[in-house]
């Protein structure tokens, strides 16, 4: 069992309350971040990340100096016009920054593309639909199998170098969504498993203090247990050529979207692709 | 290795719908008793003790075995302890259970008995498999993957046995995806539904039904087989079709009679499980029988009569009797009321062959051995095709006959890795050094080209004319290396003529390191450390979790991270990721633009000592006073598995590529973060004084 997660909302009181745990805050205003994170750490508590969830594009953002300290993951609804983030490229490659987008959107995946081969981390957010399968697949193939340098894209990349014959990866740790490992905390110290169910105050504990006995808590298991939630019942995703490199992530409301199996299964080819460039040769020694 | 599928009991928690057993009228005891399990490890000595080559494989079946409790398995482990003494090193334990009662009070003994892991079935159409009267397959599902959650969070494992039936032929595929992404591997053996006397016709299949579901499987499996490995029989037909390499089952051996036995809970002795269950080939009581006798007993000289009968008649022109040998004597006496007749199920074999397995995999399968086969041991029979054992391939020969008399003209062969390339290159510079005029030419593997480019011991790297002067440099084969008396350095130097001890210099003639356009490009910090997490195989590799923590811990303390290495390595969060985009030699010098090196014990712990770079080195499997330079740390963590068996040693190269067996007792997850830390200040504090040699890259970037 991983340590647990707590994406917070900036709260000192809160922070206080806590006491050395894992903390990931969450704020919306950019400059906010780095206060935020030095009052997660005054607090006695470990810092993980700090999430700008913000509405302004990357052109809009002043990278601040005080990033420096800390890991950002930027989460903004588009990148705007390249040539205006051009002078701030450098800084951003050299902090600890992915930039998240989402994909409803044929631009923001030209965006992911272009963030990538100019050095930026960043990760698109294909958990949350509308999904424009097509141009996803494309980013997916040159993300993984692209030989030009590029920074990762996220989750492919992580997919590729995380996954194992015979095994599975869960990624929706990038999101910081993964029940497993994220519990996201409302100002009272509400715990919901997902920061949707956070805004729709779907709480599962009622108290942090919840988390560390959440494997006796029946719907925890369910929800956290994938071959509880999709293979006791019968769930198209348990049946899904790509099931072992998405594990039900794109399930909303209790049902896959349409064309997300497809995509999997073709997420799992290309990775497949690429893992067998690693090869063992039974004769290195050294 | 003799097999007995052993039935303590016949009582079972579950109500399978194809079930014999639990529909099997109770004629004697239903449960083994304590005296006759007893009794069992006497007999299994005296067995063992009469064969001294011999292993015996104990397979647990019901009914349901754990309905015994862990109790039962306790006794059974101190009857072996007390009269196995000198054979229980042969003797080993498996069990097939359908885990609706597994819970950790198992664990333990599972593990003395070394049992890691567990054959189930499980099938998710509703009321095949099922509790009580009613067949309840929901309570059954919860019960089940309780008990493999319990089984997995003790480190075993399970694999999944899938028996088809008429509700199964619907949607093959289904299925299959089904069963590959609920097990932990994705290992699944498919086997039709069998009946004995009773045909129910809303579960039976027919042989071409069953061959048809395994065809639509077959084409999605042999594209994807590297994704799920261990289908069965998809996996051992492959084997023995495609590569070459017979894996019969017991069914298809024409062996069983000589391999098989079983021991119901009454004490009788019989052929096989299914015998067990269908009451025939009954071979004695266990109490006045020993496992000799019984091997000996007429139900078995009739098996084995089976073999000529069969190959002579029904099976006289089949070109798959090799792989077959008229298939398994209890479906045929299932079907046709006779054991001297084929199976049935050869349709199956025959038909999936032909129709699937040739045209798609375009393979034909040609019989090796039918006509030309040794001496039947047993009068009257054919013997098997003897099923061929792993061979560790020969040692090659290191010094041909011509290589004293040659002064020119020596051809070398690189065997190894990266790091053992960069070690026989330092030793032939030491030898050119030496003696100027002594040159060799190299066989060209094109992965060491860039490491011996414009070396100045050598005039060609190429192909050699047949009946050249080969010397190979597999210095693992040298008795002195064996023992661990010598250094693979001093081995390698030793081959080449030099006089041992000598300096363990290595060497690249390519002196260019990284592009400076590269290196400017990368975010250093003050102080910077190249890690090294791959090592060509995952027997010499710390977990990945333990690299990210580490990362993670070099991260808030202030340094910058780099990660170089193969395209297809695995990342490491945080660290600056170079892999995939230097060559050989670049990557040979990138350690003399970090302050220290943390890696495997794998290429960049030569690089580091190629570039004079300290380095703290994560030993596992292999021994740091082997390989491990002085001037470097060293942590070597002690290994868990049975030292007699060297894991990746000399002769055991398809361990190679395969992951360590012990799981999370794996010894590189040994290694203690701190420990890796602390010894990686020590190092730069002990070195920060200490020039680098001649041959290092001497001037480092600004930053």
């Amino acid at each position: 069992m991983s340590s647990p997660n707590l994406v917070c909302p900036h709260n000192r009181k809160l922070f206080d309350s806590l006491g050395r745990q894992l903390i990931t805050v969450r704020v919306k205003d950019p400059e906010q971040a780095f206060v935020a994170a030095r009052n997660v750490r005054e607090s006695g508590n470990r810092l993980f990340s700090v999430i700008v969830d913000t509405d302004h594009s990357l052109e809009e953002i002043d990278i601040p100096d005080d990033w420096g300290g800390i890991s950002v993951a930027l989460f903004i609804p588009r990148m705007g016009r390249f040539r205006s983030i051009r002078r701030k490229l450098e800084r951003i490659r050299r902090m600890k920054i992915r930039v998240y987008l989402p994909c409803d959107d044929p631009e923001n995946i030209t965006s992911l593309q272009v963030l990538s081969s100019v050095g930026v981390s960043v990760a698109s957010r294909i958990i949350q639909g509308p999904h424009l399968w097509e141009p996803l697949l494309d980013l997916m193939t040159f993300a993984i199998l692209g030989p030009a340098p590029h920074s990762p894209i996220d989750p492919f990349v992580f997919v590729a170098d995380n996954f194992e014959t015979g095994g599975s990866v869960d990624w929706r740790g990038i999101y910081f969504e993964d029940p497993k490992e994220f519990f996201h905390l409302d100002d009272k110290g509400r715990v919901a498993l997902s920061h949707h169910e956070l805004i729709n105050e779907d709480f599962i504990f009622d108290d942090p203090s919840d988390i560390d006995i959440r494997e006796e808590n029946p719907e925890y298991r369910l929800r956290t247990d994938p071959r509880e939630r999709f293979f006791l019942t019968d769930h198209p995703c348990s049946r899904c050529p790509g099931w072992r490199v998405c594990m039900g992530a794109f399930v909303q409301n209790g049902a896959p979207p349409e064309g997300c199996s497809e995509f999997a299964a073709e997420l799992l080819e290309v990775v497949e692709q690429y893992r067998g460039m690693r090869g063992a040769p039974m004769e290195k020694r050294s | 290795m003799t097999t007995m599928i052993f039935k303590p009991t016949e009582a079972c928690n579950g109500n399978c719908i194809y079930c014999d057993v639990v529909r099997k009228e109770v004629t004697g005891d239903n449960t083994l008793s304590l005296e006759r399990l007893e009794l069992l490890f006497v007999r299994i000595n005296e067995f063992l003790e009469a064969r001294p080559q011999e292993r015996f494989q104990l397979i647990w079946h019901g009914g349901e075995p754990l309905i015994l409790g862990p109790d039962y398995y306790e006794k059974a482990y101190r009857f072996q302890e007390t009269h196995c003494a000198d054979t229980k090193g042969r003797i080993s334990h498996e069990i097939q259970s359908n885990m609706t009662l597994f819970s950790p009070k198992f664990v333990e003994i599972f593990k003395k008995l070394g049992i890691t892991k567990v054959s189930t079935s499980y099938d998710p159409i509703p009321n095949i498999r099922g509790l009580g009267k009613t067949i309840d397959s929901e309570a059954y599902n919860k019960n089940f993957l309780k008990g493999i959650r319990a089984l997995e969070e003790a480190g075993l494992n399970w694999a999944m046995i899938y028996v088809v039936t008429r509700f199964s032929l619907e949607k093959p595929l289904d299925l299959f995806y089904f069963l590959t992404n609920f097990t932990p591997d994705g290992s699944v053996m498919f086997n039709p539904v069998y009946f004995f006397e009773r045909q129910p016709m809303d579960l039976a299949i027919t042989p071409d039904e069953f061959v048809d579901f395994l065809g639509e499987i077959f084409k999605v499996w042999w594209p994807h087989r590297d994704r799920y490995p261990t289908i069965q029989p998809f996996y051992s037909l492959v084997r023995t079709i495609v590569e070459g390499q017979p894996s019969l089952i017991c069914g298809e051996s024409g062996a069983c009679a000589d391999t098989h036995i079983s021991l119901g809970p009454s004490g009788t002795l019989s052929q096989c499980g299914r015998s067990s269950d269908w009451n025939l080939i009954k071979l004695g009581s266990l109490d006045d029988t020993t496992l000799e006798e019984a091997f000996a007993a007429e139900g078995k000289q009739t098996l084995r009569d089976r073999q000529s009968v069969v190959c002579e008649g029904d099976c006289a022109v089949c070109r798959f009797w090799d792989i077959c040998h008229g298939g398994c004597p209890l479906d045929a006496m299932a079907d046709t009321g006779s054991f001297m007749n084929k199976s049935p199920l050869c349709v199956v074999k025959r038909r999936f062959i032909e129709e699937y397995l040739e045209p798609i995999t375009g393979v034909r399968y040609e019989p090796g051995e039918k006509k030309e086969a040794a001496a039947p041991s047993h009068p009257g029979t054919r013997p098997p095709r003897p099923m061929r054992p792993y061979m560790p391939p020969p040692p090659p020969e290191r010094i041909t006959p011509g290589f004293r008399a040659a002064v020119d003209d020596v051809w070398i062969n690189p065997i190894g890795g990266l790091g053992d390339a960069l070690m026989l290159s330092g030793v032939l510079k030491a030898a050119v050094d030496q003696d100027p005029k002594r040159t060799f030419k190299l066989i060209a593997r094109s992965q060491f080209v860039s490491v011996f480019s414009g070396h100045p011991a050598l005039t060609e790297i190429g192909h050699p004319e047949p009946g050249s002067a080969v010397i190979a440099t597999a210095y693992w084969d040298d008795p002195d290396f064996r023992s661990g008396q010598m250094r693979a350095f001093q081995v390698l130097a030793r081959l080449f003529g030099l006089p041992t001890p000598v300096e363990e210099r290595l060497y690249l003639a390519d002196n260019r390191g990284p592009d400076p356009a590269l290196i400017d490009r990368i975010p250093l910090r003050d102080k910077n450390i190249l890690i090294a997490p791959s090592a060509g195989t995952p027997r010499k590799e710390m977990p990945y979790d333990m690299w990210e923590e580490l990362v993670r811990r070099l991260i808030d303390e202030g340094f910058g991270v780099i990660q170089p290495g193969t395209a297809a390595s695995r990342h490491i969060r945080g660290a600056y990721n170079l892999r995939g985009i230097l060559s050989v030699p670049e990557a040979a010098r990138l350690p003399g633009h970090v302050d220290a090196v943390i890696t495997s014990a794998s290429f960049f712990m030569h690089a580091a000592h190629l570039c004079g770079t300290p380095a703290v080195v994560l030993w596992g499997p292999t021994d740091h006073r082997q390989y491990g330079y002085e001037g470097q740390a060293h942590l070597q963590a002690h290994r868990t598995c049975d030292p007699e068996t060297p894991c990746i040693r000399s002769g055991r190269g398809p361990g190679y590529g395969t992951p360590c067996p012990m799981g999370p007792d794996h010894c590189m997850r040994r290694h203690d973060i701190n420990a890796i830390f602390s010894s990686l200040i020590e190092i730069l504090e002990k070195t920060k004084n200490i020039r680098r040699p001649a041959n290092a890259p001497g001037s480092r970037p600004a930053r």
